[in-house]
């Protein structure tokens, strides 16, 4: 069963093309995985295994048929608990929408229906994508694969605990100030913020329509690549929904970093945060990693950190406030304590403060890509702290804010984490690689050549 | 201690939250002062050409929009 579990997205995808892997067989096999284990981690809010038999059973017949419909026919996946699934209900993890039956699928969901994809069930999220860890919700949080006892990051935290537990080669998840970024890094898996607008948020509880982003998570960065090459491109019932043209995002991964430029923030996590000892020397390593296949190397002041996490916050609070409003005026104590506590500040802006934080926010926009446009890429944290015990709230608080993850839902700009290692807890510890708004390929470029000199990512944790 | 209690209560009252309990208030509270940190790290000193990141197009840019 671990064989089959742990089988990369790329991997099962050839295996599948060549008619040596029955997609049934394969789903089968990781239903039967998550009923043995997911009671331990709460990877699941809700599995569909009827959905998925049907979907796989008809990608066998068509691929036997001769149409193989390409990398998603026949791969199980798994969709935040945030993202619409017609005839399915659609929660946020909240007992405000317990019953919210979707009504058609999201614009992703259709695009892997479409991709012969098999949807395995609806994953654990912080509440609303919010709050969390919370232990006050209908359903409880998920659990780190790699030791149940600690926080497996959010907001997609199902999404990250079900690669990492190998419940699923692909799962998505969304972005708003880091949702999709945290949970890779605590989770040693692999997540992509991709450009804003690269990927449709229509069918997609929002949480602030200006920073929210949807993103693909996966095990390696090749099938990061291949998964978002499904679910982006224009959707024109997505106001912010980009028009560019979308490339082949596995086209450059195997070409290295000999020459190109790339620049360290250091400060971020050398600085503004003092990062964990074991991160911040993980996220060295992998800058001499790069340095010696032949890349440039520079570190880029973007200026202080906290300027972002500022606009930041103020936008995304006061957005989420406009959507939460009604609910929070009618029925507070349907919430969970931590959501509504992180929600109550948008109450307190005014108009006035929203609006300056906007104009901050393009100006932050015109100095981080002035920054950027002597590099390729840029290096930096994700998270300043390897994941905390999940029950010690003070920390898990704490260390909410330590992190260098939503000046690029501030700027729109790809961002990727990707695993750079452990700590001596035997946690996973990871950085960003953050790319100018648009190419997302020379960010999957440069992490496919971190990942192929260490091979970080082909580590999985033993479930018990 | 009481003027900091009528000011939040006019705070809550004036963003419609009627519906508050004794752990809300102490939560209002908390998020009053988060709040106040968030909008003291936004600059008010920019120039009035400034514009915000996202403003308000009259004609699509595509045939969809």
């Amino acid at each position: 069963m671990t064989e089959l579990a742990y089988l990369t997205l790329a991997q099962a995808s050839e295996r599948i093309r060549r008619k040596e892997l029955s997609p049934v067989d394969y789903t089968q096999a990781l239903l039967r995985r998550i009923d043995a284990h997911d009671a331990k981690f709460n990877a699941f809010l809700r599995q569909t295994p009827e959905i998925a038999l049907q979907q796989a059973r008809q990608a066998e017949n068509d691929i036997q048929a001769g149409n193989w419909r390409g990398p998603l026919h026949g791969i199980p996946y798994g969709l935040k608990d945030i993202i619409d699934v017609e005839g399915i209900p659609t929660t946020g993890h909240s007992k405000i929408l317990a019953d919210n039956l979707a009504q058609t699928d999201a614009f992703v969901t259709q695009r892997l229906r479409a991709a012969g994809a098999v949807l395995l069930g609806k994953l654990s999220t912080h509440e609303f994508a919010l709050g969390g860890p919370s232990f006050d919700l209908p359903w409880p949080p998920a659990r780190n694969a790699w030791n149940r006892d600690y926080f497996p990051g959010g907001s997609s935290s199902g999404s990250g605990v079900a690669l990492a537990a190998g419940f699923v080669p692909a799962a998505l998840g969304t972005d708003t100030g880091g949702s999709v970024r945290n949970p890779a890094s605590m989770c040693g898996i692999v997540g992509m913020k991709a450009t804003y607008g690269r990927v449709s948020r229509r069918g997609v509880l929002p949480l602030s329509y200006s920073l929210d982003h949807i993103g693909p998570m996966t095990r390696t960065v090749t099938d990061n690549a291949l998964l978002l090459g499904v679910i982006a491109g224009h959707d024109h019932r997505d106001p912010g929904s980009s028009h560019d043209p979308v490339p082949d995002f596995t086209a450059d991964l195997e070409k290295g970093v000999s020459g190109l430029k790339i620049g360290v923030i250091r400060r971020f996590y050398n600085g503004d945060f003092e990062a964990d000892a074991e991160m911040a020397e993980s996220i060295e390593d992998a800058v001499q990693t790069l340095a010696g296949q032949g890349a440039y190397i520079q570190e880029i002041d973007p200026g202080p950190l906290a300027d972002y996490s500022s606009a930041n916050r103020v936008i995304l609070l006061s957005e989420a406030y406009a959507i939460h409003e009604k609910w929070l005026q009618e029925q507070p104590a349907d919430y969970g304590d931590l959501t509504r506590e992180r929600l109550l500040p948008g109450a307190i802006f005014r108009a006035v403060d929203y609006v300056h934080a906007l104009r901050q926010r393009e100006v932050l926009r015109h100095k981080f890509n002035a920054c950027m446009s002597s590099v390729d890429v840029a290096v930096t944290a994700s998270s300043m702290d390897p994941a905390c015990p999940i029950e010690d709230a003070e920390l898990c608080e704490n260390q909410y804010g330590r992190q260098a993850r939503a000046p690029f839902n501030l700027t729109g700009s790809p961002a990727l984490a990707v695993p750079t290692g452990f700590a001596s807890t035997g946690l996973p510890l990871s950085m960003q690689i953050v790319g100018k708004p648009g190419n997302e390929t020379t960010v999957y470029r440069v992490a496919r050549a971190y990942e192929r000199a260490t091979e970080w990512t082909s580590r999985h944790p033993a479930l018990g | 201690m009481i003027d900091d209690h009528d000011a939040l209560q006019h705070e809550a009252e004036r963003a419609g939250l009627t519906q508050v309990s004794e752990t809300h208030w102490a939560q209002l509270a908390k998020a009053k002062a988060s709040a106040e940190q968030l909008i003291r790290g936004i600059p008010r000193h920019l120039h009035m050409y400034d514009e915000p990141a996202h403003i308000f197009r009259a004609t699509p840019r595509r045939k969809h929009d």
